[in-house]
């Protein structure tokens, strides 16, 4: 399984529906590359689910093509073509009559591997959706919770291997707390699995945690933009867009970005500059080199939003940065998440795909960014 | 009393003719209904179309039936069981079209997104699904049936009716009393039976009822 497989290209892709005056999804052109989360995302009756249901060939469109791997969807035998796409629902359509393991272990089945294969990845697929495969497998659907469901339609949907996922509202049916633990076991399972992935929602926090790029939707199946979560927030492409990330895009964005991903003070220029940090014998930052309690420690891997929080209830403007061992890296301040949302975003993928690389922080500090930050002892950096 | 141990080779032999009578005609009844059910499932006009065929001919009396049925086919088993298996047909169509209607559609369209072939879904996704609402249809089609087939008897097709219609013929209360009773008996014992079966049919249900009447 190269990373080469699983590139779907939609080309002026159109569904009008028997009857319908307009259609539903409107010459929609876009290209996920192969093991990326496309996110798609638009109000109700975008056309999302439209559009991805095209995919597998469970609606034909009207005219266009979709292509994977360069090939024509149309010039593929459909059943062979979808036991090629793992599919999963919001409703999950586990067969009730069928044993969890044997829901698991149906596509394989359709592509005749011998019984113990199936069994054997059955057993592997419950294990990698964190269901033990010795207490679960027998169970019947109806014996599941509902987060123990949705797991098995994802077992379900990768046992065969498919380099394509399509994942209608997967989550939506589960409650916000679990769902936010399942997507984080499911971004992790996919660092494993590298699945070419389109899912659906219309909540957009979850496009933004788990899309790699998010193609928003507007009434109409019109492809208003296609970008990544940070392009989209910084950079809207039209009104619409803009009303549908809602008031709070700088908010968003912080939450997208971790503080490591910030140019942070060095401790020595932090020092040069007058606000040095001090630490105590477990090297940890107790107060300020002009004696003023530390009052705010920022842990190296929270989000820019956590780290704004943490800064607003504690009425600091800057603070140490700390790594796993509470160790002081170096300092964050309000100016530098400002410049973070200053900087410039390209609105699109495809103009400028590393937006952000080479920005190196508001220039008032005129420092170069640090390759790594040094810790700092009592009386280290002195001269 | 007596009446039943002086004579009761003779009520066993009606009883297996009326239970074969019954289970002949079920069987026939559904070997045409599934077929037909699938066919019309999901199809509003052909569901209409069906009922409207065979809701009237529910509607025609029984002996009735069985008499236009005489003169093309004779008298005895044929016209009975033919007559049966129509008056089945309304409720057996219905259960099998009712057991589909049952069938999650998220079931269904996760079975077609998956790639499975529509005969494959048919044969172990629908129908095993439709299996216990196509079971109790069955079990009312059974009670009716088991009833009507007493009317047989005037045409000559033996069963049960035959020791009623005796009775009336040469006044004996007990023969009626014990061919009306023994119907009756084999009525319930097929209805708890059937109940029984339904349940067997979806052990997912039941498996699940118990967990979490333990839990
Ligand atoms: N089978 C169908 N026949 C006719 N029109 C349809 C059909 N399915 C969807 N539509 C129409 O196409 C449009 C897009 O529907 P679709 O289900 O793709 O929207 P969606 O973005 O998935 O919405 P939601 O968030 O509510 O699921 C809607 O206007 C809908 O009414
Ligand atoms: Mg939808």
């Amino acid at each position: 399984m190269g990373d080469s497989r699983g590139v779907i290209e939609f080309d002026g892709v159109t569904k009008v529906y028997p009857g319908a005056t307009a259609p539903s999804v409107d010459r929609l052109t876009m290209r996920i590359e192969a093991g990326e989360i496309c996110a798609l995302v638009g109000p109700s009756g975008s056309g999302k689910t439209t559009a991805m249901r095209m995919v597998n060939r469970l609606i034909e469109p009207t005219s266009g093509t979709i292509r994977i791997d360069g090939v024509d969807t149309r010039s593929i035998d459909v059943e062979t073509l979808r036991r090629s796409i793992g599919y999963v629902i919001q409703q999950v359509g586990l067969f009730p009559h069928r044993s969890v393991l044997d829901n698991v272990g149906t596509v394989p089945r359709l592509l005749g591997w011998d019984e113990s294969r199936i069994a054997a990845r059955s057993r592997e697929l419950l294990d990698l959706v964190g269901l033990d495969p010795s207490k679960f497998g027998m169970r019947y659907p109806a014996q599941l919770s509902g987060g123990q469901r949705q797991r098995v339609g994802v077992a379900r949907a990768l046992a065969a291997d498919p380099p394509v996922m399509l994942m209608d509202e997967p989550f939506g049916a589960i409650d916000p707390l679990v769902r936010e633990q399942i997507q984080d076991e499911f971004l992790r399972m996919q660092q494993d699995v590298r699945k070419t992935i389109i899912i659906v929602t219309h909540d957009l926090d979850e496009a933004m945690r788990m899309g790699d790029k998010v193609a928003v939707l507007q009434e109409g199946g019109v492809l208003a933009q296609l970008a990544t979560p940070e392009q989209l927030l910084a950079a809207p492409a039209n009104d619409f867009v803009q009303r549908f990330v809602g008031g709070d895009a700088a908010l968003r964005r912080l939450a997208l970005a971790k503080v490591h991903d910030l140019p942070l003070i060095p401790l020595d220029v932090a020092h040069a500059q007058g606000f040095g940090v001090m630490v105590d014998q477990q090297a940890q930052p107790v107060q300020w080199a002009n004696g003023t309690p530390v009052r705010a420690r920022i842990a190296i891997d929270a989000t820019l939003r956590t780290a704004l929080g943490e800064l607003i209830a504690t009425g600091e403007s800057f603070a140490p940065v700390i790594d796993g061992m509470g160790r002081p890296v170096g300092i964050v301040t309000t100016a530098l998440l400002h410049g973070w949302l200053d900087r410039p975003v390209a609105q699109s993928i495809d103009q400028h795909a590393a937006a952000g690389v080479d920005w190196h922080g508001p220039a008032q500090h005129g420092y170069a960014p640090p390759m790594q930050a040094q810790p700092m002892r009592f009386g280290s950096s002195r001269g | 009393m007596t009446f039943l141990l002086d004579n009761r080779l003779e009520v066993l032999r009606l009883v297996l003719e009326h239970v074969l009578l019954c289970a002949v005609s079920l069987g026939i009844a559904t070997i045409l209904a599934v077929p037909l059910g699938v066919w019309m499932h999901g199809r509003s006009r052909r569901i209409g179309m069906v009922t409207a065929v065979t809701g009237a001919l529910y509607t025609v009396p029984s002996l009735a039936l069985f008499s236009i049925l005489v003169p093309v086919v004779g008298l005895g088993v044929v016209p009975t069981v033919i007559g049966l298996v129509l008056y089945a047909q309304l409720m057996l169509v219905r259960a099998v079209v009712g057991g589909l209607d049952s069938v999650p559609e998220d079931v269904r369209d996760a079975a077609i997104g998956m790639g499975i072939d529509r005969w494959t879904i048919l044969t172990t996704i629908d129908l095993p699904l439709a299996l216990p609402v196509f079971l109790a249809g069955v079990r009312i089609a059974a009670v009716t049936v088991i009833g009507i087939a007493t009317i047989g008897a005037v045409i000559d097709a033996g069963g049960l009716g035959e020791l009623i219609l005796q009775g009336i013929q040469r006044d004996q209360v007990e023969r009626v009393t014990v061919g009306a009773l023994a119907v009756t008996a084999l009525a319930l014992s097929a209805d708890y039976a059937l109940v029984r079966l339904e349940r067997r049919a979806r052990p997912w249900a039941n498996r699940a009822a118990a967990a979490g009447a333990s839990a």
